[in-house]
Protein backbone atom coordinates (compact mmCIF):
# COMPACT_ATOMS: atom_id res chain seq x y z
CA UNK A 1 0.00 0.00 0.00
CA UNK A 2 3.25 2.61 0.12
CA UNK A 3 3.47 2.73 -3.42
CA UNK A 4 -0.49 3.83 -3.72
CA UNK A 5 0.12 7.48 -4.78
CA UNK A 6 3.31 7.49 -5.86
CA UNK A 7 4.47 7.46 -9.68
CA UNK A 8 6.08 3.73 -9.31
CA UNK A 9 2.60 3.39 -8.87
CA UNK A 10 1.13 4.57 -12.17
CA UNK A 11 4.17 3.26 -14.35
CA UNK A 12 3.10 -0.42 -12.79
CA UNK A 13 -0.25 0.58 -13.24
CA UNK A 14 0.70 1.67 -17.23
CA UNK A 15 2.86 -1.22 -17.48
CA UNK A 16 0.18 -3.81 -16.28
CA UNK A 17 -2.35 -1.98 -19.39
CA UNK A 18 0.16 -2.12 -22.16
CA UNK A 19 1.94 -5.70 -21.37
CA UNK A 20 -1.02 -7.85 -22.57
CA UNK A 21 -1.26 -5.80 -26.06
CA UNK A 22 2.38 -6.28 -26.43
CA UNK A 23 2.26 -9.48 -25.57
CA UNK A 24 0.03 -10.53 -27.95
CA UNK A 25 1.50 -8.48 -31.61
CA UNK A 26 5.05 -10.16 -30.06
CA UNK A 27 3.64 -13.86 -29.80
CA UNK A 28 1.78 -13.19 -32.73
CA UNK A 29 4.83 -12.02 -34.82
CA UNK A 30 6.97 -14.82 -32.86
CA UNK A 31 4.62 -17.51 -34.16
CA UNK A 32 4.68 -17.26 -37.38
CA UNK A 33 8.44 -16.35 -38.14
CA UNK A 34 9.80 -18.65 -35.59
CA UNK A 35 9.01 -22.49 -36.41
CA UNK A 36 11.35 -21.84 -40.00
CA UNK A 37 13.88 -19.87 -38.31
CA UNK A 38 14.53 -22.57 -35.58
CA UNK A 39 14.94 -25.04 -37.53
CA UNK A 40 16.92 -23.31 -40.21
CA UNK A 41 19.43 -21.36 -36.99
CA UNK A 42 19.54 -25.46 -35.54
CA UNK A 43 21.12 -26.53 -39.02
CA UNK A 44 23.77 -24.27 -38.08
CA UNK A 45 24.31 -25.90 -34.58
CA UNK A 46 22.45 -22.64 -32.97
CA UNK A 47 22.39 -22.66 -28.79
CA UNK A 48 18.87 -21.64 -27.25
CA UNK A 49 20.37 -18.25 -26.39
CA UNK A 50 22.28 -17.62 -30.32
CA UNK A 51 18.15 -18.47 -31.02
CA UNK A 52 16.54 -15.29 -28.96
CA UNK A 53 19.28 -12.66 -29.79
CA UNK A 54 18.54 -13.60 -33.45
CA UNK A 55 15.01 -13.79 -33.03
CA UNK A 56 15.67 -10.16 -31.62
CA UNK A 57 18.02 -9.27 -33.87
CA UNK A 58 15.63 -10.66 -37.02
CA UNK A 59 13.70 -7.78 -38.25
CA UNK A 60 14.21 -5.46 -35.22
CA UNK A 61 12.14 -2.99 -36.60
CA UNK A 62 8.98 -5.09 -35.90
CA UNK A 63 9.66 -5.20 -31.84
CA UNK A 64 10.03 -1.18 -32.20
CA UNK A 65 6.84 -0.94 -33.74
CA UNK A 66 5.33 -3.02 -31.32
CA UNK A 67 7.20 -0.92 -28.54
CA UNK A 68 5.96 2.61 -30.17
CA UNK A 69 1.84 1.00 -30.05
CA UNK A 70 2.89 0.11 -26.26
CA UNK A 71 4.22 3.92 -26.10
CA UNK A 72 1.26 5.62 -27.45
CA UNK A 73 -1.37 3.07 -24.89
CA UNK A 74 0.67 3.88 -22.44
CA UNK A 75 1.22 7.47 -23.07
CA UNK A 76 -2.97 8.39 -23.88
CA UNK A 77 -3.68 5.99 -20.51
CA UNK A 78 -5.83 8.32 -18.12
CA UNK A 79 -8.08 5.99 -15.65
CA UNK A 80 -5.53 3.56 -14.41
CA UNK A 81 -2.67 5.98 -13.76
CA UNK A 82 -5.20 8.30 -11.59
CA UNK A 83 -6.80 5.80 -10.13
CA UNK A 84 -3.21 4.74 -8.07
CA UNK A 85 -1.19 7.94 -8.83
CA UNK A 86 -4.60 10.09 -7.16
CA UNK A 87 -3.58 13.41 -9.38
CA UNK A 88 -1.59 14.75 -6.94
CA UNK A 89 0.21 18.20 -8.57
CA UNK A 90 3.37 18.34 -9.11
CA UNK A 91 3.97 14.41 -7.88
CA UNK A 92 1.10 12.16 -9.48
CA UNK A 93 -0.67 14.27 -12.01
CA UNK A 94 0.08 13.42 -15.86
CA UNK A 95 -0.57 15.00 -19.04
CA UNK A 96 -3.50 12.73 -19.50
CA UNK A 97 -4.94 13.77 -15.90
CA UNK A 98 -4.09 17.74 -16.33
CA UNK A 99 -6.01 17.85 -19.29
CA UNK A 100 -9.23 16.33 -18.22
CA UNK A 101 -8.78 18.01 -15.25
CA UNK A 102 -8.56 21.69 -17.29
CA UNK A 103 -10.82 20.91 -19.51
CA UNK A 104 -13.87 20.18 -16.42
CA UNK A 105 -12.97 23.44 -14.98
CA UNK A 106 -13.80 25.12 -18.26
CA UNK A 107 -10.76 25.82 -19.32
CA UNK A 108 -10.80 24.58 -22.67
CA UNK A 109 -8.09 26.46 -24.24
CA UNK A 110 -5.45 25.44 -21.27
CA UNK A 111 -6.59 21.24 -22.21
CA UNK A 112 -6.33 22.10 -26.06
CA UNK A 113 -2.79 23.24 -25.88
CA UNK A 114 -2.21 20.56 -23.19
CA UNK A 115 -3.78 17.87 -25.71
CA UNK A 116 -1.21 19.70 -28.30
CA UNK A 117 1.78 19.49 -26.36
CA UNK A 118 1.25 15.61 -25.66
CA UNK A 119 0.24 15.07 -29.39
CA UNK A 120 4.10 16.58 -30.19
CA UNK A 121 5.55 14.38 -27.68
CA UNK A 122 4.17 11.56 -29.01
CA UNK A 123 5.13 12.58 -32.09
CA UNK A 124 8.92 13.04 -31.61
CA UNK A 125 9.35 9.90 -29.88
CA UNK A 126 7.09 8.10 -32.65
CA UNK A 127 9.82 10.24 -35.57
CA UNK A 128 12.85 9.14 -33.07
CA UNK A 129 11.71 5.56 -32.98
CA UNK A 130 11.13 5.40 -37.28
CA UNK A 131 14.70 7.46 -37.65
CA UNK A 132 16.47 4.50 -35.20
CA UNK A 133 14.61 2.14 -37.62
CA UNK A 134 15.56 3.38 -40.57
CA UNK A 135 19.25 4.14 -39.52
CA UNK A 136 19.19 0.30 -38.18
CA UNK B 1 27.59 -41.45 -46.82
CA UNK B 2 23.60 -41.50 -45.64
CA UNK B 3 21.72 -44.12 -46.33
CA UNK B 4 17.93 -44.01 -45.50
CA UNK B 5 16.11 -47.69 -45.24
CA UNK B 6 12.02 -47.67 -45.43
CA UNK B 7 11.23 -44.49 -43.96
CA UNK B 8 7.86 -43.46 -43.31
CA UNK B 9 6.79 -40.01 -41.86
CA UNK B 10 3.29 -39.31 -40.56
CA UNK B 11 2.61 -35.89 -40.14
CA UNK B 12 -0.76 -35.08 -37.83
CA UNK B 13 -1.86 -38.89 -38.97
CA UNK B 14 -1.07 -37.45 -43.00
CA UNK B 15 1.47 -39.56 -44.63
CA UNK B 16 3.93 -37.62 -46.06
CA UNK B 17 6.80 -39.72 -47.35
CA UNK B 18 6.44 -43.70 -47.25
CA UNK B 19 8.80 -46.22 -47.93
CA UNK B 20 11.73 -44.80 -48.68
CA UNK B 21 15.25 -46.04 -49.28
CA UNK B 22 18.18 -44.71 -50.62
CA UNK B 23 21.92 -44.87 -49.88
CA UNK B 24 23.89 -41.63 -51.10
CA UNK B 25 27.59 -42.04 -51.92
CA UNK B 26 30.12 -39.79 -50.66
CA UNK B 27 31.69 -37.65 -53.70
CA UNK B 28 28.60 -38.03 -55.57
CA UNK B 29 25.64 -35.51 -56.55
CA UNK B 30 21.99 -36.75 -55.47
CA UNK B 31 19.20 -35.22 -57.28
CA UNK B 32 15.27 -35.42 -55.50
CA UNK B 33 12.85 -34.16 -58.21
CA UNK B 34 8.93 -34.24 -58.10
CA UNK B 35 5.99 -32.04 -57.85
CA UNK B 36 5.29 -29.35 -55.38
CA UNK B 37 4.18 -30.66 -52.38
CA UNK B 38 5.71 -34.40 -52.81
CA UNK B 39 8.00 -34.44 -49.95
CA UNK B 40 11.21 -33.48 -51.61
CA UNK B 41 12.42 -30.41 -48.89
CA UNK B 42 11.13 -33.00 -45.94
CA UNK B 43 12.91 -35.51 -47.42
CA UNK B 44 15.67 -33.22 -47.60
CA UNK B 45 15.62 -32.26 -43.80
CA UNK B 46 15.02 -35.96 -43.03
CA UNK B 47 18.76 -36.77 -44.65
CA UNK B 48 20.05 -33.05 -42.75
CA UNK B 49 18.63 -34.90 -39.35
CA UNK B 50 16.45 -31.92 -38.68
CA UNK B 51 13.35 -34.16 -38.94
CA UNK B 52 13.24 -37.46 -37.25
CA UNK B 53 11.14 -39.95 -39.45
CA UNK B 54 8.16 -41.73 -37.63
CA UNK B 55 9.78 -45.55 -38.86
CA UNK B 56 12.32 -46.79 -40.55
CA UNK B 57 16.12 -46.85 -40.05
CA UNK B 58 18.39 -44.18 -41.35
CA UNK B 59 22.55 -44.03 -40.99
CA UNK B 60 24.73 -40.66 -41.06
CA UNK B 61 28.03 -40.71 -41.45
CA UNK B 62 27.78 -37.06 -39.20
CA UNK B 63 26.86 -37.02 -36.33
CA UNK B 64 24.31 -34.03 -36.54
CA UNK B 65 22.39 -31.59 -38.74
CA UNK B 66 25.04 -29.12 -40.71
CA UNK B 67 24.04 -25.62 -42.63
CA UNK B 68 21.79 -25.83 -45.52
CA UNK B 69 20.01 -23.99 -48.28
CA UNK B 70 16.29 -23.81 -47.13
CA UNK B 71 13.89 -22.75 -49.90
CA UNK B 72 13.15 -19.63 -48.03
CA UNK B 73 16.29 -18.76 -46.04
CA UNK B 74 15.85 -16.40 -43.05
CA UNK B 75 17.45 -13.21 -43.88
CA UNK B 76 17.75 -9.94 -41.38
CA UNK B 77 16.19 -6.50 -42.11
CA UNK B 78 20.11 -5.41 -42.51
CA UNK B 79 22.87 -4.87 -45.26
CA UNK B 80 23.79 -7.80 -47.23
CA UNK B 81 27.40 -7.73 -45.37
CA UNK B 82 25.40 -8.61 -42.33
CA UNK B 83 23.59 -11.40 -44.05
CA UNK B 84 26.49 -13.21 -45.05
CA UNK B 85 27.84 -12.48 -41.81
CA UNK B 86 25.79 -13.60 -39.31
CA UNK B 87 25.30 -16.88 -38.92
CA UNK B 88 28.98 -17.39 -39.39
CA UNK B 89 28.96 -16.13 -35.86
CA UNK B 90 27.29 -19.35 -34.91
CA UNK B 91 29.42 -22.04 -35.92
CA UNK B 92 32.45 -19.73 -35.03
CA UNK B 93 34.18 -21.14 -38.07
CA UNK B 94 36.31 -19.85 -41.21
CA UNK B 95 34.75 -17.84 -43.89
CA UNK B 96 34.99 -19.14 -47.30
CA UNK B 97 34.43 -16.41 -50.03
CA UNK B 98 35.08 -17.76 -53.03
CA UNK B 99 31.55 -18.10 -54.14
CA UNK B 100 31.04 -14.73 -52.89
CA UNK B 101 33.61 -13.18 -55.19
CA UNK B 102 32.14 -15.33 -58.03
CA UNK B 103 28.51 -13.88 -57.66
CA UNK B 104 29.70 -10.55 -57.02
CA UNK B 105 28.65 -10.14 -53.57
CA UNK B 106 31.01 -7.75 -52.74
CA UNK B 107 29.48 -5.22 -55.44
CA UNK B 108 26.72 -5.27 -53.28
CA UNK B 109 27.74 -5.72 -49.81
CA UNK B 110 26.35 -2.64 -48.05
CA UNK B 111 23.36 -2.70 -49.47
CA UNK B 112 19.84 -2.91 -47.52
CA UNK B 113 19.09 -6.77 -48.17
CA UNK B 114 15.39 -6.03 -48.93
CA UNK B 115 16.41 -3.57 -51.92
CA UNK B 116 17.61 -6.57 -53.98
CA UNK B 117 16.07 -8.75 -56.22
CA UNK B 118 15.00 -12.45 -55.64
CA UNK B 119 18.04 -13.25 -57.78
CA UNK B 120 20.07 -11.41 -56.19
CA UNK B 121 18.95 -12.63 -52.76
CA UNK B 122 19.47 -16.21 -53.63
CA UNK B 123 23.28 -15.02 -54.64
CA UNK B 124 23.88 -14.35 -51.02
CA UNK B 125 21.86 -17.38 -49.79
CA UNK B 126 24.22 -19.59 -51.76
CA UNK B 127 27.46 -17.55 -51.16
CA UNK B 128 26.56 -17.97 -47.30
CA UNK B 129 25.94 -21.59 -47.07
CA UNK B 130 29.03 -21.93 -49.43
CA UNK B 131 31.25 -19.99 -46.74
CA UNK B 132 30.78 -23.03 -44.70
CA UNK B 133 33.74 -25.18 -45.99
CA UNK B 134 31.74 -28.11 -46.16
CA UNK B 135 32.33 -32.14 -47.01
CA UNK B 136 28.43 -32.36 -47.31
CA UNK B 137 26.28 -29.71 -49.50
CA UNK B 138 22.44 -29.53 -48.81
CA UNK B 139 20.18 -27.43 -51.27
CA UNK B 140 16.31 -26.93 -51.64
CA UNK B 141 16.14 -26.00 -55.03
CA UNK B 142 19.51 -23.66 -55.35
CA UNK B 143 18.64 -22.20 -58.94
CA UNK B 144 15.17 -20.92 -57.68
CA UNK B 145 15.06 -16.87 -59.32
CA UNK B 146 18.29 -17.06 -60.71
CA UNK B 147 18.62 -15.45 -64.92
CA UNK B 148 20.35 -18.35 -66.98
CA UNK B 149 23.65 -16.57 -66.48
CA UNK B 150 23.61 -16.82 -62.71
CA UNK B 151 22.16 -20.66 -63.28
CA UNK B 152 25.12 -21.14 -65.17
CA UNK B 153 27.18 -19.74 -63.19
CA UNK B 154 25.49 -22.34 -60.05
CA UNK B 155 26.23 -25.46 -62.79
CA UNK B 156 29.66 -24.80 -63.17
CA UNK B 157 30.49 -24.22 -59.60
CA UNK B 158 27.89 -27.22 -58.07
CA UNK B 159 30.09 -29.08 -60.36
CA UNK B 160 33.81 -28.09 -59.39
CA UNK B 161 32.15 -28.80 -55.79
CA UNK B 162 31.02 -31.95 -57.13
CA UNK B 163 34.39 -33.22 -57.39
CA UNK B 164 35.47 -33.60 -53.96
CA UNK B 165 32.29 -32.78 -51.86
CA UNK B 166 29.01 -34.56 -51.44
CA UNK B 167 25.81 -32.81 -52.94
CA UNK B 168 21.81 -32.95 -51.50
CA UNK B 169 19.97 -31.14 -54.28
CA UNK B 170 16.19 -31.18 -54.83
CA UNK B 171 15.51 -29.30 -58.79
CA UNK B 172 12.74 -28.79 -60.73
CA UNK B 173 14.71 -28.20 -63.86
CA UNK B 174 15.39 -31.42 -65.79
CA UNK B 175 17.93 -29.84 -68.07
CA UNK B 176 20.51 -29.16 -64.58
CA UNK B 177 19.64 -32.37 -63.31
CA UNK B 178 20.97 -33.96 -66.48
CA UNK B 179 23.98 -32.01 -66.07
CA UNK B 180 24.80 -32.31 -62.07
CA UNK B 181 23.64 -35.86 -61.08
CA UNK B 182 24.61 -39.54 -60.28
CA UNK B 183 21.57 -40.50 -58.90
CA UNK B 184 18.11 -38.91 -59.16
CA UNK B 185 15.02 -39.95 -57.63
CA UNK B 186 11.86 -38.56 -58.25
CA UNK B 187 9.31 -38.35 -55.89
CA UNK B 188 5.25 -38.40 -56.44
CA UNK B 189 2.83 -37.82 -53.54
CA UNK B 190 5.76 -39.15 -50.95
CA UNK B 191 6.95 -42.26 -52.64
CA UNK B 192 9.61 -42.94 -54.86
CA UNK B 193 8.30 -43.22 -58.07
CA UNK B 194 11.56 -43.78 -60.18
CA UNK B 195 15.16 -43.72 -59.24
CA UNK B 196 18.49 -44.23 -61.24
CA UNK B 197 21.60 -42.88 -62.32
CA UNK B 198 21.74 -40.52 -64.40
CA UNK B 199 21.56 -41.75 -67.79
CA UNK B 200 18.95 -44.66 -67.25
CA UNK B 201 16.62 -42.04 -64.99
CA UNK B 202 15.80 -39.76 -67.67
CA UNK B 203 15.38 -42.67 -70.42
CA UNK B 204 12.78 -44.27 -67.65
CA UNK B 205 11.28 -41.27 -67.41
CA UNK B 206 10.58 -41.27 -70.80
CA UNK B 207 9.18 -43.99 -71.41
CA UNK B 208 7.08 -43.44 -67.98
CA UNK B 209 5.41 -40.10 -69.77
CA UNK B 210 4.33 -42.45 -72.09
CA UNK B 211 2.79 -44.64 -70.37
Amino acid sequence: MEILYTPTAMIIAQFVIILPIMMTLIIQYVEVEYPPFREELISYGASKLDLIKLLLKNKSGVYLTILLIGFGRAISEYGAAAIVGGSIDHVTRNMTAMIALETAKGNILTGVILGLILISISLIISFMINFLKAKN
Amino acid sequence: MIELNKIFLNINQKEILSNISVKIKKNTCFVIMGKNGSGKSTLLKIMNQLILPTKGKSIFSIENSIPMLFQKPIWFDNTVDFNFHILQKIKNSQTNYSWYKKFGIDKIKNQKFTTLSGGEKQKVYLSRLMSFDQDLIIMDEPNQSLDLQNEKLLLNLLNEEKKHKTLILTLHDFELAKQLADEIIYLDQGKIRLAGSNGNFFESFQNLLKV
